[in-house]
């Protein structure tokens, strides 16, 4: 039986690496797709100037390989992006990789201060609607979290710097100056040059777009953390801790959060995918210099490049951070029959 | 069963408010053009902004357009784009699950496979990547939001075809020597049907969602009459002009609450084992 399972689970990793391949193919052939579906000569022009001669859009179609036919293309696009080649942005002529390079941190720092919002807003809220259960905030919180799935999240950006920028003085465009980047994480650098200032102000401008951000990740978490802890506290062993006499943070605490920690952290590291490849609204209202805006006002700009780059870059953290996180849940739980 | 269920979600207080918000919603959409109190796009005169006054409800852009008559008709766009692209993922989903399910074997692992990779992408990142090979419009975007939506349906529907596909009735029909296609319409269809009724409830809530958030990055074209692409036309004017972006994210929260509310009371209500 133990060696079925093991097996069984076994299968399961092997299936989930397996499909890794097809599926980071998948991702990049159809990133490719955006700039192939643009007929090549629109492509000639836009990345020059307006008016060129008709020899030079030819000899631009063909320098780049966009007169050859669609799988030689492909492989062309897949080797150099293998190599860390993914173009140049028409719009400044910068190639995509560096820039992607510099705003991927923006966006793991934004996501990564969300997740940490909305895991304790929602864990607290999840556990204390669990332990009071239909009082009143039990129902508060169902409803918060219900107004978390239901209102846009660019809405509330935008009333949230309006309200914020008319009543509260602190800095809400941008991401501040940290002093000297090491890590491009402006919160981690600043504290590393011993600059408080600077990361008083880092922090100060992180803080609104990441609550804003965290609206739904803290809903979802609210609601995971409410059913696992009364699936929890229904339980034999707890009923037992109680008529032991032990104090009730400790039974909440060491019994029953413990236990119920599980699906609370598989849904935080799902989110955290989604965080990462998410973030286009918010970035893009707060200025936030990360890969989201990138790609949207490459997107509006007709810039393909920087969207098919960025889109390959979130893309691609995002399956590598949820297989991550299945892979943890199949070796952290044993009863998990995963198929 | 049937009474019961409707008995079952009359009694929840929460269902029968998004079902009244659901309906509102329905009315302002249909009736937008009789409801609304000026055309939409017609701008009244070269005047300021006005604020809102019992002329002009919401009062009126920096065009001179009455917002009260437009958020009735973005109301018509939001019900457009949720029916067409939620009808996308609801068949492509219903075909590709029951047929997973039904056939089994390679065919199931194909296709599941397939929707492994589907739900690989953010959603709004495969949103972005089909928008940009379509072209911006808000076709592109009712595609885009439906193929988002497919692998929730197919799986939903895969698992209830497994649930069913060897109970006795099906077996005992099958043995019978009837055709797949009628076992599948008379057996299998509707035994999916509360699932798939209460997934699209609650899928239109976020279709709205996702839709509006691609028009508000200007996915949408230009000057449409859409919830999310007013946002974006008056995000600059919030300080002054705080009604023109209040108006259209109320309308927004509003329709999808109604939709998530209506939703959660449905699969309450059909399918007591999912009871929350």
């Amino acid at each position: 039986m133990v060696d079925a399972q093991a097996a069984s689970g076994t299968s399961y990793i092997l299936r989930r690496l397996l499909l890794l391949p097809v599926i980071l193919g998948v991702v990049a052939l159809s990133t490719f797709l955006i700039s192939y579906s643009i007929p090549p000569r629109v492509r000639a022009v836009a990345a020059l100037e307006k008016h060129i001669s008709e020899a030079r859009i030819q000899s631009i179609i063909r320098e780049n390989g966009w007169d050859q036919p669609f799988l030689d293309q492909f492989l062309t696009y897949l080797h150099r992006a293998l190599q860390g080649d993914l173009g140049r942005s028409v719009v400044n002529r910068e190639p995509v990789a560096s820039a992607i390079r510099r705003k991927f941190p923006a966006t793991a720092e934004l996501a990564l201060v969300s997740l940490f919002i909305a895991l304790l807003i929602g864990m607290c809220l999840g556990i204390a609607s669990a332990t009071r259960r239909n009082s009143w905030i039990d129902y508060s919180s169902a409803l918060l979290a219900l107004g978390g799935l239901s209102i846009p999240v660019f809405w509330l950006a935008l009333i949230a710097q309006g309200l914020i920028s008319e009543y509260v003085n602190i800095p809400l465009l941008g991401r501040g100056d940290p002093g000297t980047v090491r890590t491009g994480l402006y919160l981690l650098d600043s504290l590393l040059a011993g600059d408080l200032a600077a990361f008083g102000d880092c922090f100060q401008r992180l803080l609104v777009p990441a609550t804003v951000l965290a609206t739904v990740p803290m809903a979802i978490v609210t609601r995971i953390t409410r059913a696992s802890m009364l699936d929890v506290l229904g339980a034999d062993y707890i009923r037992t801790a109680r008529s032991k006499g032990l104090p009730r943070a400790a039974i909440l605490l060491r019994h029953a959060l413990k236990n119920a920690a599980l699906p609370i952290l598989t849904i935080a590291g799902l989110q955290l995918g989604y965080l990462l490849g998410g973030a286009v609204l918010t970035e893009t209202i707060f200025d936030w210099n990360g890969l989201g805006s990138y790609v949207a006002q490459a997107l509006l700009a007709n810039d393909f490049a920087p969207v098919q780059g960025g889109v390959l870059v979130m893309a691609t953290t995002f399956v590598l951070v949820n297989l991550s996180v299945d892979l943890l849940y199949a070796r952290l739980d044993p009863r998990v029959k995963l198929g | 069963m049937r009474n019961r269920a409707i008995r079952t979600f009359f009694r929840s207080k929460t269902g029968v408010l998004g079902a009244c918000l659901v309906f509102l919603f329905l009315l302002a959409a249909l009736l937008a053009p009789v409801l609304a109190p000026f055309d939409p796009e017609h701008q009244i005169d070269g005047k300021e902004s006005q604020s809102p006054s019992s002329h002009h409800w919401l009062g009126t852009t920096p065009l001179g357009e009455d917002m009260a008559s437009r958020i009735l008709h973005g109301a018509r766009t939001s019900l457009k784009v949720g029916v067409i692209s939620v009808a996308i993922s609801c068949l492509a989903g219903l075909f590709l699950g029951v047929i997973a399910g039904y056939r089994g074997g390679w065919v199931d692992t194909l296709i599941m496979r397939a929707i492994d990779i589907l739900m690989a992408f953010p959603s709004i990142l495969l949103a972005i990547t089909i928008v940009s090979i379509l072209g911006r419009s808000l076709h592109s975007i009712m595609i885009a939001v439906g193929v988002v939506g497919i692998p929730v349906f197919a799986r939903q529907v895969r698992a209830s075809v497994l649930a069913v596909r060897e109970l006795e009735y099906v077996t005992a029909s099958r043995a019978l020597g009837a055709h797949a296609s009628r076992i599948v319409l008379r057996h299998i269809l509707p035994a999916t049907m509360g699932p798939v009724i209460v997934l699209t409830s609650l899928r239109i809530a976020t279709a709205i969602l996702e839709s509006a958030g691609l028009s508000f990055l200007g996915l949408g074209g230009e000057a449409i009459l859409e919830w999310g692409t007013m946002l974006a036309e008056n995000k600059d004017h919030y300080a002054r002009l705080p009604h023109l972006v209040l108006a259209p994210g109320i309308a927004i929260s509003l329709t999808v609450l109604a939709f998530n509310l209506f939703g959660d009371a449905l699969r309450d209500a059909l399918d007591p084992r999912l009871h929350r």
